[in-house]
């Protein structure tokens, strides 16, 4: 009883000494263990900026860096170009078919997937770059159909273009226009439904609408 | 506390923390369970589900010929794998092939003759890759696969701490024989995306 009393009398702070000096070291061992996720900090690899977000039926403004190597306009040759973008989701549906391209590695639904087109209307200076455009429908679980692979070297298996730019465009570069729409079919698996859209060129930046 | 005080512990107290602390990290077994990658075992025909995506290794043969974008012949003799991988929820590259024997020897993939050693999975349908293995006649006893999206690197680096499949082939030294009397080459086809469900699958021409 006398050594209950005792150990009651040491008061809080002398009972769990040890637990206090241990704990700076497993706060220190957290860190540690989350601190890679601080490489997205100066090396973003991944899509880790979430630029602008909308509700469905409005507008999503696009703005992200990119070093341009003068590939497309030899003057913005090793600069760091800002490319900016509106895009507003038009319209997100299933689809029976694909679109017929000589240069598809699939003709056909695959089994157990289901294919959605979804229409854009954009919005750029003309002239900017448009390469690299990536559309993507994404599930309330996080699954991301559509996304481009990191290397960018795996065409679109449908045979279709960049989804960006209007069908019968040879370069990546924005029309004249101003505005114009597009269309591209994503494939997702059967029986998921899509809730938004990602807009990207490449990481680390994208918008996300909602779907209509 | 006066700041005279405080020096000396310092001084007495951070070379032992130190030393504690090194002595510490010695201790953890660094070859086992801290750098190994969790290994999920599968046979063929199986899905194999790593966190990541779903693996199926369809078929396996043996042959000491195969042809593609050229012909091949075997050093010494040619596994050829087929697999079917599908992504989980996102696209990824898959980059990790080897075929380990039962005296834990390691072979990498070989891409002679167009067979494929590494492939893009996505979600919403599988992507067909074949591999092949150019091994000594006696690594087909008790041979697996080790497949996953980490690359082969020299320590295993990429496959640290993230899922592999491993895949025990059932082959055997009839296996070799089987392939010895077959002078026809194997062909082996580029990967392509699955388009028709079913047992291995049927790919898109």
């Amino acid at each position: 009883m006398t050594a209950v009393v005792d150990v009651r009398e040491r008061g809080w702070w002398r009972r769990n000494a040890i637990w206090l000096a241990v704990l700076p070291l497993m706060v220190a061992a957290a860190a540690a263990a989350w601190s890679f996720r601080l490489m997205n900090l100066w090396w973003p690899t991944e899509l880790v900026e979430r630029v602008d977000s909308v509700g469905a039926g409005e507008t999503a403004h696009f703005v992200g860096d990119y070093y341009d190597l003068g590939l497309t306009d030899p003057a913005l040759a090793n600069t760091w170009v800002t490319r900016e973008v509106d895009v507003r989701v038009l319209d997100v549906r299933e689809v029976d078919g694909l679109p017929q391209s000589v240069l598809a590695e699939i003709d056909r639904i695959p089994d157990g997937a289901a294919a959605w087109r979804v229409e854009l209307e954009l919005t750029a200076e003309p002239g900017t770059d448009l390469g690299l455009c990536q559309v993507m429908l994404v599930t309330s679980d996080g699954t991301r159909y559509g996304e481009a692979s990191k290397a960018g070297t795996r065409p679109d298996p449908l045979g279709q273009g960049n989804p960006c730019m209007p069908p019968d465009s040879m370069d990546s570069i924005a029309p004249e226009a101003g505005t114009w729409q597009v269309s591209t079919v994503l494939l997702t698996r059967a029986g998921d439904t899509p809730d938004e859209i990602w807009f990207s060129f490449g990481n680390p930046h994208y918008v996300t609408l909602d779907v209509p | 506390m006066s700041r005279r005080g405080f020096s000396w512990r310092t001084m007495l107290f951070a070379p032992i923390a130190i030393g504690a602390a090194t002595w510490f990290v010695t201790q953890v077994p660094q070859d086992t369970s801290v750098d190994r990658p969790f290994e999920i075992e599968g046979a063929v025909g199986e899905t194999v589900r790593l966190d990541y995506a779903d693996l199926a290794v369809t078929d396996v043969r043996v042959a000491q010929r195969i042809d593609g974008e050229g012909g091949a012949q075997a050093g010494g003799v040619f596994v050829v794998v087929d697999a079917v991988w599908e992504a989980a929820d996102r696209t990824l590259s898959i980059g990790g092939a080897e075929l380990v024997d039962a005296q834990e020897r390691t072979h990498a993939a070989t891409s002679r003759s167009g067979c494929a050693t590494a492939t893009t999975a996505v979600p919403a349908y599988g992507q067909r890759i074949t591999y092949c293995f150019d091994v000594v006649p006696d690594a087909l006893d008790g041979a697996q696969v080790r497949l996953g999206r980490g690359g082969d690197g020299e320590d295993g680096a990429f496959q640290r701490r993230d899922a592999v499949a491993v895949v025990d082939l059932g082959l055997d030294r009839a296996s070799l024989e089987e392939a010895s009397a077959d002078e026809t080459p194997l062909w082996i086809d580029a990967p392509a995306p699955v388009v028709e469900a079913g047992p291995g699958g049927e790919e898109n021409a």
